[in-house]
């Protein structure tokens, strides 16, 4: 340790430090820097005592201010279900049909669908809403097993398919394999093959030799030219979507030993205005089907009430 | 940092002149520090001077104010809904109106570059004359250079105290001016006057007048020497060819008052120019030195040579014992040989030819855009849909920054696949908007609709690339174009 001495040079004191001879000059920091770096010492201690910064067993330790960011998303979150909440009442009052009617409640309605399709439908419909082939059906295409207007899907998504609910859709395919012989399902499945290629009344189909059997067995539900019924849940034979699959094999497979989707009734997680704003969104996917003639207009309310629809199908949704 | 000697001055290397240099010399007027030290006297007190540069620098400083102060209040005609002011950067809207221009967030490219084209601007002037950008025309020496004028001006008439209430009202004046570019002058300055201004716009104001009058005051030259960047790299830049302001030593020194020169001359020893009068030290904004040498924080303003040439005037001496010259010619002077012409240099040319090539590739964006900005994001389908009849529907989420000066429907249209129809729609608006973008509210950023592309049974098989189009009713050619897929059967799904 040197002592301090004026550097003849540049006339600048030494810090007295020497390494090797090399002196250093003492250039301080300035004063304001140095107070400044002070201030925001005192500013972090005051920070620490003024705001809960270390855990302790009985929660934050010495906070004069007890914030607690749970608290706040708890608060927050009730701020923007009051927001929401004007909204769902109108979302109840209006009719199903005429939400789309008013702009700014048609988007509303979209977007909370969306995020509440993210969270609950996902999981099966998937991302894109495109199904997955052999279990869960596209609600992005414009064939649906039990119906797509919105009051089909309202009712749907409310009680669910096949479910413990007396309220849910409900159907059974018999298990064919146990009533027809081999030969005979053979020859169904061909026959549902000619419908998805021929118009009903076609010489393919009344000349085929399961025609009678078609007829008998399968026209109570899927429809005597095969179109379906959704009051059933039973799909459309003649166009081109296959849930369990297309082909000779998928079709004969699905008639000896059918499978049929469940779906869970969404009213007990869900809230009714919730549950109208999954309908809007499912149904603006692309393939919402526009009110049958026959059906009046009801509000959700008057909707969840009554049993479903009792309206037939409307032709030509196979286009 | 260490005791070591600092390296003397490289771009002037003085001549040895023994006998001037034993002698004392007298320099108890002004407190010189030995060369290299570069210490800046404080506080900065520079005495004003008239000259070549001094004109230039006021030229300068008045089209820089000037246009500073009138540029927000301009008018510019527009279509309604848009502000009427020729300048205006609106970050709430979203756009940069100048003059006949529009520019959006989508113009941000065209942005980078015009910031690419300054800094190339900055660096290729750097190589050829130096610092001029600090020394005549960024905007803390222009502050700091106009207070100190009318501190000059006033102060021997009303004092110190009135001097600083004038720079108080136009650090105010500034401050007021800064937010005109940035919100309608003549709705805010209003608001602002009669106190109706949002609370933040108070602190804005507050904070840029404060940091005006702090900054031209009191912080004055620091800002150049410890603030800003610019002079830590700029020396990079400069090479032996680049003129920079220079005291010609080999000419100057051994320097002293001309009384002893005559008594040098007498004994037969030739003394220098330099008179040693310390005027050069004494108006330099900077407070330092330039017989020392090139040194970091000189800004190049060339006050120095001013009020030199002012003195060796006085004397019946050669101008010049300070100006912009560069070290090779002051080498070549130095030892007596004819001034070297200039060099072209290669990074020169450099910076300029990068210079030109970003105009080159900005100009042509600026030329092609339309405003219209579209972005196609396949919905997260996983690929196709099959509609009932076997037809393949592909879904999108389209979004449309429509930036035209006049917005109108677009029509969309897809190439690549045969038959394709498009089909959009608003989320959770029932009705079909068919293949037409509606016409965007003034002010509206981006139209968010679902696309439906849908395509006969048989028409796309697996992955084909494809555009969509989108063109104005009624034009022919489509003003956007974005690239994309439609995912048909085959292609694993
Ligand atoms: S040394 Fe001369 S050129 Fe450099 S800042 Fe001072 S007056 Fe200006
Ligand atoms: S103004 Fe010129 S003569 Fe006077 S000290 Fe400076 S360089 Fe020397």
């Amino acid at each position: 340790m040197a002592r301090p001495e004026r550097d003849p040079l540049t006339g600048q004191w030494t810090t007295g430090h020497s390494w090797d001879g090399i002196k250093e000059l003492k250039t301080p920091v300035p004063v304001w820097w140095v107070s400044t770096f002070l201030i925001s010492i005192a500013f972090s201690i005051l920070y620490i005592v003024l705001n809960p910064s270390f855990p302790s067993p009985a929660g934050k330790a010495f906070a004069m201010n007890p914030v607690s960011t749970r608290e706040g998303l708890a608060i927050r979150l009730e701020e923007a279900a009051a927001r929401m909440e004007g909204m769902n009442a109108r979302l109840l009052e209006r009719p199903l049909e005429e939400i789309s009617r008013d702009a700014e409640l048609a988007r509303f309605a979209f977007n909370a669908g969306r995020a509440l399709y993210q969270v609950h439908c996902i999981g099966c419909h998937g991302p894109g809403a495109a199904g997955q082939a052999g279990q869960f059906p596209a609600l992005v295409d414009d064939d649906w097993i039990w119906g797509g207007t919105k009051a089909d899907i309202h009712q749907t998504i409310r009680y669910g398919i096949r479910n413990e609910d007396p309220d849910s859709r409900q159907s059974q395919m018999p298990v064919f394999g146990q009533i027809l012989q081999p030969h005979e399902i053979d020859q169904l499945a061909d026959y549902v093959l000619v419908m998805g290629e021929t118009q009903p009344g076609d010489a393919r189909r009344t000349g085929h030799p399961a025609h009678a059997l078609f007829q008998q067995q399968c026209a109570s539900c899927h429809g005597a030219d095969g179109r379906g019924n959704i009051e059933f849940g039973a799909p459309n034979l003649t166009d081109a979507i296959w849930l369990y699959g297309g082909t000779r094999a998928e079709i004969r497979q699905q008639i000896a030993a059918p499978r049929m989707g469940m779906m869970p009734g969404w009213h007990q997680r869900l809230t009714d205005a919730e549950i109208v704003a999954l309908t809007v969104y499912i149904h603006g996917l692309g393939g919402g089907q526009p009110p049958r003639p026959a059906e009046p207009l009801q509000s959700a309310a008057a909707a969840t009430g009554s049993s479903q629809p009792q309206t037939p199908a409307a032709p030509g949704a196979a286009g | 940092m260490a005791t070591h000697a600092p390296p003397p001055p490289e771009t002037t290397p003085r001549p040895a002149a023994p006998a001037a240099e034993a002698a004392p010399r007298p320099r108890a007027h002004i407190a010189l520090p030995a060369p290299g030290t570069h210490v800046v006297r404080r506080p900065v007190r520079p005495r004003p001077t008239t000259g070549r540069w001094r004109r230039t620098k006021d030229a300068v400083m008045a089209v820089i104010l000037v246009l500073f102060f009138i540029l927000p209040h301009l008018p510019w005609p527009r279509p309604d809904g848009q502000p009427q002011q020729a300048l205006l950067f609106d970050f709430v809207g979203g756009y940069a109106y100048v003059f006949p221009f529009r520019f959006g967030y989508e113009d941000l490219l065209l942005l980078m570059g015009l910031l690419l084209v300054s800094a190339m601007g900055l660096f290729f002037t750097n190589t050829l004359v130096g610092r001029v950008w600090c020394g005549f025309s960024c905007p803390q020496t222009v502050w700091t250079d106009l207070f100190r004028k009318i501190e000059h001006a006033v102060a021997p008439k009303i004092g110190r105290g009135g001097a600083r209430l004038l720079w108080g009202g136009i650090s105010l004046l500034t401050a007021l001016t800064i937010l005109a570019y940035f919100a309608p002058a003549r709705t805010l300055w209003p608001l602002i006057f009669t106190g109706e201004a949002a609370a933040f716009t108070y602190v804005l104001l507050a904070a840029f007048t404060l940091a005006t009058f702090f900054l031209a005051t009191l912080v004055q030259d620091m800002v150049c020497t410890h603030f800003c960047p610019w002079p830590r790299f700029q020396a990079v830049m400069v090479d032996r060819d680049t003129k920079v302001v220079t005291y010609q030593a080999w000419r100057g020194e051994p320097r002293g008052p001309a009384k002893r020169k005559a008594a040098l001359a007498a004994q037969g020893t030739a003394g220098g120019d330099c008179v040693d009068c310390g005027l050069c030290v004494k108006v330099c904004p900077m407070g330092i030195d330039i017989r020392e040498g090139s040194q970091l924080a000189c800004i190049g303003c060339g006050l120095c040579a001013d009020a030199c040439n002012q003195v060796m005037a006085k004397l019946g001496l050669e101008e010049g014992l300070i100006r912009f010259s560069s070290d090779r010619e002051q080498t070549a002077l130095a030892t007596g040989r004819a001034e070297p012409k200039p060099r072209l240099r290669a990074r020169t040319l450099g910076y300029g030819a990068m210079m030109l090539l970003v105009m080159a590739v900005i100009v042509p964006v600026y030329l092609d855009r339309t405003g219209i900005i579209v972005h196609v994001v396949p919905d997260q389908t996983g690929g196709f849909v099959r509609l009932s009849d076997g037809s393949i529907r592909n879904i999108y989420q389209l979004g449309v920054q429509d930036g035209r000066a006049t917005t109108g429907p677009l029509l969309v249209a897809v190439e690549g696949v045969p038959e394709a129809r498009v089909e959009l729609v608003t989320p959770g608006a029932e009705a079909s908007l068919g293949n037409i973008v509606p016409a965007q509210a003034p002010g509206a950023r981006q139209a968010n609709l679902r696309m439906m592309v849908t395509v006969p049974p048989g028409r796309a098989a697996g992955r084909v690339p494809v555009r969509f189009t989108f063109t104005p009713e009624g034009a022919d050619a489509p003003e956007a174009v974005e690239r994309g897929w439609f995912v048909g059967p085959g292609s694993g799904r």
